[in-house]
């Protein structure tokens, strides 16, 4: 599942997570009428149109026997949320339940579906990890470390306050600039103390937010997704 | 009067006010971290916290389904050892009450024990006007009470105040010079309040937990103020929301091992007293008279609504301390009695929907409340609950009617897009058209209409010259 | 009476409307969740008191424990004692061999109202028996009673209280089921006390800039003398 801010933002991730699960024997496909799973209208509180994507998203992931998404925000909708969304309507409730079974945020389905820790990836580099917010929802909280620290090369140095939400939070960090600007200039600056020159996170929304603020501070320090980090050899 | 007396709704405002304050930066950014530091450390050291915070949540949703029973219970108990119960549908009911029974006994000199819920009520204007004099005994309510102010944090009511600041408010109350040193300053605090403890006639205390069982109400605090406050004054009166009540004693140290583990890291409080009725015959000290109020206002309503779930909550200020937004803006800026995550749900709840129209949305949702709850209330979703009843009621997260709907027209038309794929596409390819003039090597530096709030900060990233699902097809499939 | 009804009336309407949406869960039975109790009891107790900022002091020895009352005594150059009775102060007869000390000595059995409060408020140490400790927190468990009241634990800024290593309970849920009825028994529960009170350490407060400062309103100082064998 590779959802709309992953499409249009960020191409290579979904690229990279296409080739690293291909080089670990699992077979990928695009279920090609996939767009939205409908997050953004869930958490402005429009349920009945998110309800509707939830359906439109059931429905082009039918036929997938397991799905896989680079995106805990967009796990934690289809886990956490569509089950929910469906509470009265028996049918949908046990498809929205059929499909949360079958999906895996893209380091939860490594270490804990695949049994990987160590999945070949070889970056040397100096990099820290940013936890994104939707992982500890979904209780993901080690996983991505633990890939990390298997990365050939890669040198994984702490970041303060590492599970802070960076200020995203969608509407959140257009509404109030100012909260969310205070939230990602911290971030920003733990990161850049860290000397790393690469921070990783797990989600599009932390790409955007904390890339697009260390780029205007002209800073040095690049973000890469989990995915692009261990697709590399 | 309401149940907030706002000084303003001006959220940005008072958020931007905040935001550009240093030493009120300062002063959340310590208290924040020592207590979160304390809230892991306290729940890691209890082999299996979790699950305690599991039963802990269930034994509150039990009772809740069943409050109307518990409560005739708890009453019940509180009578049969000479406890007389009140009820109080409003806090228009619940000042009346307490301002009659100080009149009945004769009480001049009121002493209280840190409440919320008196807050919430406004109790110590009520009080005053009847001539009653009231003092705050927690020594953080007591500066806040000297200084004219509300709390601003549940259990840390002056964090925003520093050293030098409470100095000032106490040298002035007191007619003399303090050096600003914590000791020195709570020290005179505490000789101040010894007397007005040695001189109170009236003892008024919240409850943090009541046991219908028995007609047990329970009061924690790190001072003492719990207990002077109900050991020195001859009568007392105990305030509580009807959502206070627990079944039994042995539900009681659950909750009681996880407040303060949440609220602070401490293992348990200083002081964890549980009153049950008044002074007994031979006992040489206590209060004559002890007294229950049993306050609603709007509790019930709540009761029957899918928002049930905030009624879980204890006081224990963890989702303060957790919140990224709170650290920033502290407090005051929530502008009702109650701040920070939990109180973005009650003020909109009990106060109006309407009135209060960016609590709700004032949250990047990143669930650090909920993992941080000792009974685990899912905050995020109670907040999204009330962003859309406020669509119901016709408004958007700036207050304005006409926004909101046009906000609600933007959605609707995103989410007809966005299940028409060959729609979704032409959309994309329009979107990367109308950017490309401001890319710079893959960022935007500027975007119009509500994307200049974000380029106001922060780059964007522009869209890929081929999205992934061209990608997909030319490379990948 | 008539706003009592209305409420429990409105209250009943919403559980019921509220039950509609959520199903009402059964009171869950907490089995051994959370439960926290070890064989190290006294080693517990008095490594969860210190951490609380108390004093912990365990001897075999009675003339030991009465020297530790004495040299805590000395070093406040306290003047003005209030005593409790019975229990573990009667069997060290700490009454009369401290008399000697030129300690204004005064026993709870022997004051009346007006001046049992006035000595409350003047005792520069309060010597306390408890009901129980617990090993779990680290804390002394006060029960009120006849020559047990509330002031003796917190109105004077020293608190000394003496206790006996077995009344040690490893765990805060082993204190709260002493009060709680056993159902398959039918035995009805001890009543409560009119107030008890768990201590865990010296009064605290961090409401200037989270410092913490002891002794804010409670007793300052916390020493629990346990009487035992170690």
């Amino acid at each position: 599942m590779i959802t709309c801010l992953g499409d249009a933002l960020f191409p290579d991730v979904g690229v990279a997570t296409v080739k690293l699960l291909r080089r670990l024997g699992v077979g990928v496909d695009f279920p090609e009428s996939q767009t939205c799973c409908g997050q953004p209208h869930f958490n402005s509180g429009f349920h009945h149109d998110a309800r509707a994507l939830a359906k439109h998203t059931i429905h082009a992931f039918a036929k997938s026997p397991l799905v896989v998404t680079p995106s805990g925000s967009c796990a934690a909708m289809v886990k956490l949320e569509y089950p929910e969304l469906f509470h009265h309507d028996p049918v949908w409730h046990g498809r929205a339940e059929d499909l949360a079974r079958r999906t895996h945020e893209l380091s939860d389905f490594l270490v804990n579906v695949l049994g990987k820790v160590d999945v070949g990836a070889r970056y040397p580099a100096r990099a820290t990890y940013h936890m994104a917010c939707h992982l500890r929802g979904l209780g993901i909280t080690t996983e991505p470390l633990r890939l990390l620290e298997n990365v050939a090369g890669l040198e994984l140095v702490p970041l303060e306050r590492h599970d802070e939400c960076c200020g995203f939070g969608g509407s959140f960090a257009v509404r109030y600039p100012a909260i969310s600007g205070a939230m990602v200039n911290d971030k920003a600056g733990f990161v850049e103390k860290t000397g790393a020159e690469v921070v990783v996170a797990t989600d599009a929304g932390c790409l955007m937010n904390i890339g697009g603020c260390l780029r205007r501070r002209g800073g040095k320090v690049r973000i890469m997704h989990l995915a692009e980090v261990l697709a590399q050899q | 009067m309401n149940y907030a007396q706002h000084e303003h709704h001006d959220f940005l405002g008072a958020s931007n006010q905040a935001l550009a304050d240093p030493p009120l930066q300062a002063a959340l950014t310590r208290l924040t971290d020592t207590l979160m530091a304390g809230n892991r450390k306290g729940y890691a050291a209890l082999a299996d916290s979790s699950a305690l915070r599991d039963h802990a949540k269930r034994i509150k949703e039990h009772t809740l389904a069943h409050l109307d029973r518990y409560l005739e219970q708890l009453e019940a108990s509180v009578q049969k050892l000479g406890g007389r119960v009140h009820w109080a549908a409003t806090a228009d009911d619940a000042r009346r009450i307490i301002v009659t029974i100080a009149q009945q006994a004769g009480c001049q000199n009121a002493v209280k024990s840190k409440s919320m819920t008196s807050e919430e009520i406004h109790l110590n204007g009520a009080l005053e006007k009847a001539g009653v004099r009231v003092t705050e005994t927690d020594f953080g309510e007591f500066i806040i009470q000297l200084a004219g102010e509300r709390p601003s944090h549940l259990v840390a009511p002056a964090v925003h105040h520093t050293r030098e600041s409470v100095a000032r408010v106490l040298s002035q109350h007191l007619g003399q010079p303090l050096p600003d040193d914590p000791k020195s300053l709570a020290l005179a605090g505490r000789r101040v309040l010894r007397e007005e403890f040695r001189r109170a006639d009236l003892g008024i205390s919240g409850v943090n937990f009541a046991v219908a069982e028995t007609g047990s109400i329970v009061l924690i605090t790190n001072e003492g103020n719990g207990r002077l406050t109900t050991t020195c004054p001859r009568v007392h009166v105990a305030l509580m929301g009807i959502e206070k009540v627990i079944p039994r004693m042995r539900d009681l140290p659950v909750f009681l091992k996880l407040l303060a583990r949440g609220a602070t890291g401490q293992t348990l409080s200083v002081y964890t007293t549980m009153i049950t009725g008044p002074k007994r015959p031979g006992e040489q000290d206590g209060p004559d008279e002890f007294h229950l109020v049993i306050l609603d206002n709007g509790r019930s309503r709540v009761l029957a609504t899918p928002f049930r779930e905030s009624l879980q909550c204890i006081r224990c200020g963890a989702c303060l301390n957790a919140c990224p937004v709170y650290r920033r803006i502290g407090g005051h800026a929530y502008g009702g009695v109650y701040s920070g995550p939990i109180g973005s749900i009650l003020t909109p709840l009990y106060d109006s929907v309407t009135l209060n129209p960016h609590l709700p949305h004032a949250s990047s949702l990143c669930g650090a409340c909920q993992a941080a709850c000792p009974v685990k209330i899912n905050i995020p979703h109670m907040l999204i609950g009330l962003r859309a009843l406020q669509h119901q009621h016709g408004q958007g997260g700036h207050g304005g009617r006409h926004r909101g709907r046009w906000e609600s027209w933007a959605y609707r038309l995103w989410s007809v897009v966005l299940r028409r794929p060959w729609l979704y596409r032409l959309a994309l390819r329009g979107a990367r058209l109308a950017l490309r003039r401001w890319d710079q090597d893959g960022w935007l530096t500027r975007l119009p209409g509500p994307g200049a709030s974000w380029t106001a900060l922060r780059d964007f990233p522009a869209p890929a010259a081929l999205s992934f699902r061209q990608r997909w097809k030319k490379d990948l499939e | 009476m008539q706003t009592r009804d209305t409420i429990l009336h409105q209250v009943r309407l919403a559980v019921t409307e509220g039950n509609r949406l959520q199903p009402a869960p059964p009171l869950p039975e907490r089995g051994r969740i959370g439960y926290q109790g070890a064989a190290d009891a006294v080693e517990r107790f008095c490594s969860e008191l210190t951490a609380a900022g108390g004093h912990p002091f365990v001897t075999p020895d009675r003339d030991a424990a009465v020297q530790r009352i004495r040299d805590i005594m000395q070093r406040h150059q306290a003047r003005k004692i209030a005593l409790g009775c019975g229990g573990v102060i009667e069997d060290l007869d700490v009454a009369n061999r401290l008399r000697g000390d030129g300690v204004d000595m005064t026993p709870m059995d022997a004051l009346a109202a007006p001046r049992f409060r006035e000595a409350m408020f003047a005792a520069d140490i309060g010597i306390s028996n408890v009901a129980y400790l617990i090993a779990e927190t680290g804390s002394v468990v006060m029960a009120t009673a006849p020559n047990e009241p509330r002031s003796l634990s917190l109105l004077p800024p020293v608190h000394i209280a003496l206790a006996h290593v077995e009344q040690i309970l490893p765990d805060l849920f082993d204190l709260f089921d002493l009060y709680s009825p056993v159902a398959d028994l039918a035995k009805p529960a001890a009543p409560p006390p009119s107030c008890l009170t768990l201590i865990t350490g010296p009064s605290k407060t961090g409401d200037i800039e989270l410092k913490l400062v002891t002794g804010v309103h409670g007793p300052g100082e916390l020493h629990v003398i346990l009487i035992g064998s170690q």
